[in-house]
């Protein structure tokens, strides 16, 4: 149902400020298994956040990798099925 | 056929919303990278709301406690709290006889006290967003103090209202320190949540229990050495340090106006 990956998608992206980082991370990849891009958004907001200046941001780049994850089972389980 | 329609048409939208996340993105990106003020801006009533409701979960749970379990540990708290105010207001009077009869510096009183917006955990960097920024005088680089007076780290990025402080304890950051009453000088390694790591050679004779210090100004106890790794064939043993300070529940810090 749509108004339940909406409300799930909301409460990851505001996860990161109310909750610890690594539970965040753990509802955006629940998230993401229904929406990909979450995982994106979620990482952006962490770094956008809480990126100190120096070295990687790993959470765009966790969220970027997850997200392509996320994309491509949820693409092969939807085969899958259709097929 | 359908299904070919079906799965071309689908593909065609998940592009659109793929696209369309990028661009968003990439704006989001270039309004925090060359307009941070308006960034923080936007963020901070998010940020206090969110500092608002821990405290408000964290009363309510405690007051799930039993009253008077509670109400022991309250008058124990009392006692250590009249036993340290004691114990303060004599070194400071010592302090003060002292520098009477060596001479001292006058100290300069530009700090700013400010309350902690986000923290470790929700910070998963071992950054602190305060709520002081350059309309309160904070300048980039100044050194920041945890409650007692124990530097914990510096001042990374200032907005208008707030401020971002890179904890010490940031994985791979590294400052100069000293451990145990000889002060042997280490260099401090961050090792996330507040922990430091060191190498030391084995003859340096340091316990666990000994206390670790860092600079600013003079050496101020911050944590003590949790343990000591030694490794028979290595010639140097690795301390692990516990600081006294909690950062998952600090709430205010004052920020210096001197860099460390």
């Amino acid at each position: 149902m749509p108004w339940k990956r909406i409300i799930l998608c909301v409460c990851a992206i505001v996860a990161p400020l109310y909750i610890p980082w690594y539970l965040a991370i753990l509802l955006a990849a629940f998230a993401a298994g229904f929406v990909p891009p979450i995982a994106i958004v979620v990482g952006l907001i962490f770094d956008l956040l809480y990126y100190p200046g120096n070295g990687l941001p790993y959470f765009t780049i966790l969220g970027v990798l997850g997200a392509a994850i996320a994309f491509f089972v949820h693409r092969f389980v939807k085969t899958r099925i259709m097929s | 056929m359908r299904t070919q329609y079906l799965r071309r048409h689908n593909d065609t939208r998940r592009v659109f919303i793929l696209g369309a996340c990028a661009v968003v993105a990439v704006l989001v990106l270039g309004v925090r990278f060359f307009t941070p003020n308006f960034f923080f801006a936007l963020m901070a009533p998010l940020l206090h709301s969110s500092s608002s409701v821990t405290a408000s979960v964290g009363d309510a749970v405690s007051g799930l406690t039993d009253s008077s379990q509670l109400a022991a540990q309250n008058r124990a708290l009392e006692d250590q709290v009249l036993a340290l105010r004691n114990q303060n207001q004599a070194l400071t009077t010592r302090t003060q006889d002292l520098t009477k009869l060596l001479g001292g510096t006058r100290e300069g009183s530009g700090s700013i006290t400010a309350g902690v917006l986000a923290r470790p955990p929700e910070s998963p960097y071992d950054t602190l967003v305060v709520a002081a920024g350059s309309k309160n005088a904070v300048v980039a680089g100044s050194e920041v103090f945890a409650q007692g007076g124990i530097p914990i780290g510096t001042v990374e990025h200032v907005g208008a209202d707030t401020s971002q402080v890179s904890l010490f304890s940031l994985p791979g950051r590294t400052t100069s320190g000293w451990v145990g009453e000889n002060r042997i000088a280490l260099t401090l390694t961050g090792a996330g949540a507040g922990a430091f790591t060191a190498t030391l050679s084995k003859d340096s004779s340091v316990s666990v229990g000994d206390l670790v210090y860092l600079p600013g100004p003079g050496a101020i106890p911050m944590g003590t050495v949790a343990r000591v790794d030694t490794d028979p064939s290595s010639p140097t043993e690795v301390i692990h340090v516990q600081p006294s300070v909690n950062l998952f529940s600090i709430t205010w810090v004052v920020i210096g106006n001197t860099a460390p």
